[in-house]
């Protein structure tokens, strides 16, 4: 018992002289600041898409420039909406991340209901030197106009990688049947007759996930007025445009099951001469150089302008107003980082619009098209999706199929997606 | 051993696991309950008491329908099917004396392997342009064709479906003949019943309380099927292929409304316990003992 009493005496005055000489050591140092800050950033950079490595290769240089803050990578797939689920239980839990990549639009209501959500006009105003290579126009897409009053007005995430949607066009293959660019409709229906007299697949497109068919020809119907306007009557005209379209064969034979991966494969394999689809399948291109991206031709009878297009900034960093509040403005910090002209200029490198001005060096020509394209544009309007309530467009997509193969009216399916909004909104 | 004995310590032992299934099972199918009675979407903190308008909403809704009607046919296919060709294998291999062992692994193997890998197997093998099939079509001389369609999309989960858990439900059967004593087969013999004669007449009838077991498991577990039909065709097309676990994804996830979804999910829980009642009732005997 004796021995055991001085084995503990000498316990303690070892533990009490280690803990001085540690005092000493870190003399001038805040104990709680030598601490490693530890940010959860979560993305849906999971490899899935193109940008998964620059992602990787910027949380690994931040983290080599400021040794005191460890990013912890949580990226979550947009597949299956996996990602809209885990950002939304999380703000809803109060297990937000300190910073979140996310979609912004009507998906964005949740969080800001949730009154955790960091607004950055203060910090657009407070630090000019970052703030003042934002595109405007841009910010814009982020700015909130909903009814949530805190958030009116007020510029909500920072906008990083847009998009646009158009018609890409595989344009060898327009060269070697000898026809024109489908610069308007005439000529699209041309091209899709001779290629699919030719046994080529006119356009890869997938009825089960069509957002970029609906988007687009919607827009091309109504103009922006039009598509701006829920259940707008021109939706209806653009819905029956697909349904033309199915009915002439123009999509792949199994476009009611193909997913959109594999109709982008179908075109990247000249399998198909063009393809309605977004900004984020340049990297997956195998051909850089023949390649063209264009507005989708405006319909007969269509109100759009021949340059209107779909695009814009559909996602933005968040931060956790109180997380940032209680690790010293790290978070903050973190998305000035990812937001400085020298990584928008990595991250553009791989693909995407940029809402930075940055240098991007080597731009393959069918990427410089999609530029063009959005230069260009008359308009840049968002995607119907980023509108209407997630439920009502998921009816409007899952049962398009109903209405290109005639067993429902384009105007009952709106009909049926406007009671689903409706409902809502009582 | 004296510890084991007294039952004050076995019920204290019981208790984690009780707390365990209480927190990971019945809280949620209880708040799933509760849920359905609200207007909750975005998986928000805000909930809107709605009362029965979730399931007045379901009794409209044609995808319900079409996924309810969908899931009883699947239904009985699983029951005839599954544990149909589960058993006429368990029987043919229970009679042969080479190879028992590797036909019991060959058989077992698809049980192991992710309903999301299968799923994903089949995706690629119906494919149009870059499918399994229709590679082989080609190769052999035919025409390409499309090989899930309105008229086929059921059918076309229905295999993998079946295929995946045909070799559980064997291995079952294996364990339950292993069982039956030889003595039994021998005074048959000497009465000249053999074959199918003696499946049906002896085999069968001294595993009814295993084969009742297996139907109750599959039913319970057709109204689970989801990975599968999700990967392969997502429902569709125009919810030709819809169950009610793809349709319950597709409103709670996808059109991001939990109070609907919620109310499905009771749906599901209500019919499987309701149906795996009539089954036990219908598929009651006398228990056998050997």
């Amino acid at each position: 018992m004796k021995n055991f009493k001085k084995i503990l005496a000498l316990v303690v005055v070892i533990v009490f002289m280690v803990s001085l000489i540690g005092m000493l050591d870190s003399t001038g140092v805040d104990a709680k600041t030598a601490e490693k800050v530890k940010i959860r950033a979560v993305t849906y950079f999971t490899g899935a898409d193109p940008w998964t490595n620059t992602w990787k290769e910027v949380i690994k240089d931040f983290m080599k420039k400021n040794p005191n803050v460890e990013i912890i990578d949580e990226a979550t797939p947009t597949t299956n909406d996996a990602i809209r689920t885990k950002i939304k239980t999380d703000f809803a839990s109060g297990n937000e991340p300190d910073v979140t990549f996310f979609f912004v639009g009507a998906d964005a209501e949740p969080l800001l209901k949730s009154g955790k959500v960091f607004i950055w006009d203060n910090e657009l105003k407070k630090d000019t030197k970052w703030s003042s290579n934002i595109y405007k126009s841009a910010l814009a897409f982020t700015t909130y106009n909903g009814p949530i009053k805190e958030y009116k007005g007020k510029v909500y995430a920072i906008p990083t990688i847009g998009f646009y949607e158009g018609l890409y066009v595989n344009v060898d293959l327009f060269k070697k049947y000898n026809l024109p660019l489908p610069t308007d409709w005439n000529k699209f229906i041309k091209a899709v007759n001779t290629f699919k007299s030719k046994g080529i697949i006119p356009i890869a497109g997938s009825i089960l996930e069509s957002y970029y068919l609906i988007e687009t020809f919607i827009l091309s119907a109504g103009g922006p007025q039009g598509r701006n306007t829920p259940f707008h009557p021109s939706w209806e005209k653009g819905l029956n445009i697909i349904k033309d379209l199915y009915k002439m064969g123009a999509f792949p034979k199994d476009a009611l099951t193909l997913q959109d991966s594999q109709a982008q494969a179908l075109f990247a394999d000249k399998k198909a001469a063009m393809m309605i689809n977004g900004s984020w399948c340049v990297g997956g291109l195998k051909d850089k150089v023949n390649t063209k991206i264009m507005p989708v031709p405006v319909v007969p009878g269509g109100k759009a302008h021949p340059t209107d297009i779909i695009g814009g900034f559909g996602s933005g960093w968040y931060v956790s107003k109180d997380l940032n509040a209680k690790k010293n403005g790290w978070p903050v910090k973190f998305v000035k980082y990812i937001t400085s002209p020298e990584v928008e200029a990595k991250f553009i490198a791989v693909g995407g619009v940029p809402a930075i001005k940055c240098k991007v060096p080597n731009v393959t020509p069918v990427a410089q098209s999609g530029y063009d394209m959005m230069a260009k544009a008359n308009s840049v309007s968002m995607p119907i999706d980023a509108q209407i309530l997630p439920e009502a467009f998921t009816k409007i997509r899952t049962d398009l199929a109903y209405v290109v193969t005639g067993k429902k009216t384009a105007k009952q399916l709106l009909a049926e997606a406007k009671k689903i909004q409706d409902r809502v909104k009582k | 051993m004296q510890i084991l004995k007294n039952k004050k310590y076995a019920i204290l032992l019981l208790f984690p696991a009780l707390i365990l299934v209480g927190v990971f099972i019945y809280y949620p199918l209880f708040a799933t309950f509760y849920y359905s009675f609200f207007d909750w979407r975005d998986f928000s903190n805000y909930k809107t008491f709605v009362g029965l308008d979730n399931y007045r909403q379901m009794i409209e809704d044609y995808a319900v329908r079409k996924a309810l009607v969908n899931t009883l046919i699947m239904m009985v296919c699983v029951i005839v099917f599954q544990v149909g060709i589960a058993l006429v294998l368990a029987l043919i291999v229970d009679s042969i004396k080479a190879g028992y062992k590797f036909f019991r692994t060959v058989f077992f193997f698809p049980v192991v392997i992710s309903g999301t890998a299968i799923g994903l197997m089949f995706y690629l093998a119906y494919g149009y342009d870059y499918g399994l099939l229709n590679a082989i079509a080609t190769a052999f001389g035919g025409q390409k064709r499309v090989w899930v369609t309105e008229n086929s999309a059921l059918t076309m989960v229905l295999i993998p479906v079946i295929w995946q858990y045909v070799g559980f439900y064997f291995v079952i059967f294996l364990a339950a003949l292993s069982k039956v004593p030889q003595d039994i087969y021998e005074s048959a013999l000497i009465d000249g019943i053999t074959g199918i004669k003696k499946a049906v007449y002896i085999t069968i009838p001294l595993i009814w309380d295993v084969i009742a077991v297996c139907i109750s498991l599959a039913i319970v577990g057709t109204f689970k099927v989801f990975d599968i039909v999700y990967v392969i065709t997502g429902g569709g097309p125009m919810d030709a292929s819809q169950v009610l676990g793809t349709y319950l994804y597709k409103v709670a996830f996808t059109g991001q409304n939990q109070g609907y979804a919620s109310a499905i999910g009771v749906l599901i829980i209500v019919l499987g316990v309701i149906l795996s009642a009539i089954s036990n009732k219908l598929t009651e005997r006398e228990t056998i003992t050997y």
